[in-house]
């Protein structure tokens, strides 16, 4: 027992000196409407998401169902955050009403923020640390 | 795929987490407080069922009354502390010479339906708190839908007081979509009293506490359920705002001293400070610009009984609460032992301000006096005031009469069913070709000890005599807050 385990341990160290980026599968639920496109950031840093600036990856995708599949790889090692959001109407921005509440979806790693925008740090993950992320758009 | 992402919800909250054995608790305390069955909740749809009925009932009363509360009080064991947390039913009372019918069908809201599926509470609610929770996308991700149902052109909204109003088809009672009331207007706060104004228009605010500063929605919609106007208005602080009134000119709002602040639920992060003033704010019907703004005692209100402009003098009637004990703890109280000892009832109060001086009195009847209702053919100087009340004889906010206050002949009436029954908002209903002031008095009630629910109807100017007519069931139909009664067409 002792043995298996130090043997893993010292795999996990090979592992990460030799490449030091990691994979991740990103897996966004709950898209209501048909409609616009899926727009997807991931940013490094506390900095860049604070910001919404610089984003480490930006994907933007058609609506092709209630949930998308985004596999992530390369991943430098970071801290990292998601803001997903669903831009229905195609005018590049999430609508809100007229106090600023969104009236589209959205969503953000960890599925943090219980009442609206998530903090940094809430929705930070290391990569390196899981190797699936589910984001369900509210 | 539906399937699929409630597996995920359950994976991402942990479905180890434990849950709550609370509704146990609750059912242990009924024996020593047996109204406590009044708060249990059903589980399921109530279909339509024959009431047995009493008495001769009045024609005028062919129609049918809509009632609103919380009724989904528990899931999987767990069971919310404040009844306002429940989710909405609304029940139907199908009212016709021959036969009398009851049905209560849940609101489908969006967070009924996902709780639903899963079986289990997922999301915050007002009065409870929740561990892992779901996150809410917006204020409408926890509407409950469960304070008061309303008829608008040839609908009918269910409303809740934190998000859009949500409408109900009459025939069937399903649910509809969720009204904005236009560009811009998505998810805001619709309260639960709006007001029909002479002309057959509709006003009613929203409030908007947990923004900085603190806003109140205002609204003016057409008969036909269309948006004439609105505007958001800031306001000093973030008072507890339940319901407001009108009169000829004004829209009057009360910014109440129970105040937004921190905490874990919604209800939690308000505060009672009786050292602020509360305040009376006068808006224009025209445009809602501000007309004047008063101090007055510190005053929790949740409802109004009417507002009038006497000369210079604006008059405003109110179920007056000394403090906000009933929403901060009673509430719970009642619903985690029984007893609420400690809670004052509303009392009928008068505050008039001279809008010249801006000195306002305050005159306290001292009659307990809730979910008032009043004939609106009458200027409301003349009118009498119904509500609910209680005879004394039964716990702390268990209302188990039926009382009427006329403010210019300052008489009292009221009819005591007595301990053992629980008394719901009644409905005036003008008798029919009737002079202003004569009709029925259309409530709800509850017979705890024989468990069964009914319905009772009384001359408003003779409330002492007790009900003309009745009807029953042994069905338990969950308790409510506010209807609406809608005569038949024809
Ligand atoms: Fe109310």
């Amino acid at each position: 027992m002792k043995y298996t385990s130090l043997i893993l341990a010292a795999s996990l160290a090979w592992t990460a000196s030799a490449s030091e980026t990691s994979s991740i599968d990103v897996t966004i639920s709950n898209i209501k409407a048909s409609s616009g496109q899926i727009k997807f950031a991931l940013f490094r840093g506390q900095e860049n998401y604070d910001n919404n600036s610089s984003p480490a990856l930006a994907l933007t995708f058609p609506v092709d169902g209630d949930s998308l599949h985004i596999p992530l790889t390369d991943l430098p090692a970071g801290e990292y955050a998601i803001r997903v959001m669903h831009d229905e109407n195609n005018n590049g921005k999430l609508d809100t009403n007229l106090l600023g509440m969104p009236t589209e979806q959205y969503g953000f790693s960890n599925n943090a923020g219980q009442f609206g925008p998530a903090s940094f740090a809430d929705a930070r993950f290391n990569p390196a640390e899981l190797t699936e992320m589910q984001i369900r758009l509210r | 795929m539906e399937r699929r992402s409630f597996i995920q919800i359950l994976a991402m909250l942990g479905a180890s987490a434990a849950i709550p054995r609370n509704a146990f608790a609750f059912e242990t305390k009924q024996p020593d407080a047996p109204w406590l069955s009044a708060y249990q909740g059903v589980q399921h749809d109530l279909p339509v069922l024959s009431l047995h009925t009493e008495g001769s009932w009045p024609t005028e009363l062919t129609g049918t009354l809509y009632r609103n509360g919380p009724a989904m009080m528990q899931r999987a064991g767990e069971r919310y502390h404040h009844w306002f947390d429940g989710d909405g039913m609304i029940q139907k009372f199908r009212i016709n010479p021959d036969e009398i019918t009851h049905q209560g069908r849940f609101v489908r809201t969006e967070k009924f339906v996902t709780e639903e599926a899963a079986g289990r509470f997922l999301y915050p609610v007002a009065g409870t708190y929740r561990a892992n929770s779901l996150p809410v996308a917006n204020n409408d991700s926890i509407n409950v839908a469960n304070t008061n149902i309303f008829p608008i052109a040839d609908k009918l909204l269910a409303l809740w007081e934190g998000g859009s109003a949500t409408e109900i088809i009459p025939d069937t009672l399903d649910t509809g979509r969720l009204i904005s009331w236009g560009e811009g207007m998505q998810h805001l706060p619709f309260s639960a009293h709006p007001i029909r104004d002479q002309d057959g228009s509709v006003w009613n605010m929203g409030s908007v506490v947990y923004v900085s500063p603190a806003k109140v929605v205002l609204y003016h919609l057409s008969a036909t359920g269309k948006l004439n106007k609105m505007k958001l208005l800031e306001l000093d602080f973030g008072g507890y705002m339940h319901d407001f009134a009108i009169t000829d000119e004004y829209v009057v709002i009360l910014n109440s001293s129970c105040v937004y602040g921190e905490g874990r639920t919604f209800t939690d992060s308000f505060s009672w400070q009786p050292q602020r003033a509360s305040q009376l704010i006068v808006l224009s019907k025209h445009d809602f610009s501000v007309v004047a703004q008063y101090d007055i005692e510190p005053s929790f209100v949740f409802h109004f009984a009417g507002a009038y402009q006497r000369g210079q003098e604006l008059v405003v009637n109110l179920s007056r609460y000394k403090n906000a004990d009933i929403m901060l703890s009673a509430m719970k109280e009642l619903l985690a032992t029984g007893y609420a000892n400690d809670c004052e009832d509303a009392t009928l109060s008068q505050l008039v301000v001279n809008m010249q001086t801006g000195k306002s009195t305050l005159h306290d009847t001292g009659m307990a006096l809730e979910f008032p209702a009043w004939d609106r053919r009458q200027p409301l100087a003349q009118a009498s005031t119904y509500g609910v009340g209680t005879s004394g004889r039964s716990a702390k906010l268990l209302n188990d009469a039926v009382v009427g206050f006329n403010f210019q002949q300052q008489q009292q009436q009221h009819y005591h069913y007595g301990p053992g029954y629980l008394v719901e908002e009644p409905q005036f209903i003008a008798k029919a070709n009737s002079k202003p002031g004569q009709g029925w008095l259309l409530h709800t009630l509850f017979d705890y000890q024989r468990r069964r629910s009914g319905l009772a109807v009384l001359d408003a100017q003779q409330l002492s005599k007790g009900p003309v007519a009745m009807a029953w069931t042994d069905r338990a139909i969950p308790l409510g807050f506010h209807g609406c009664f809608v005569p038949a067409k024809g």
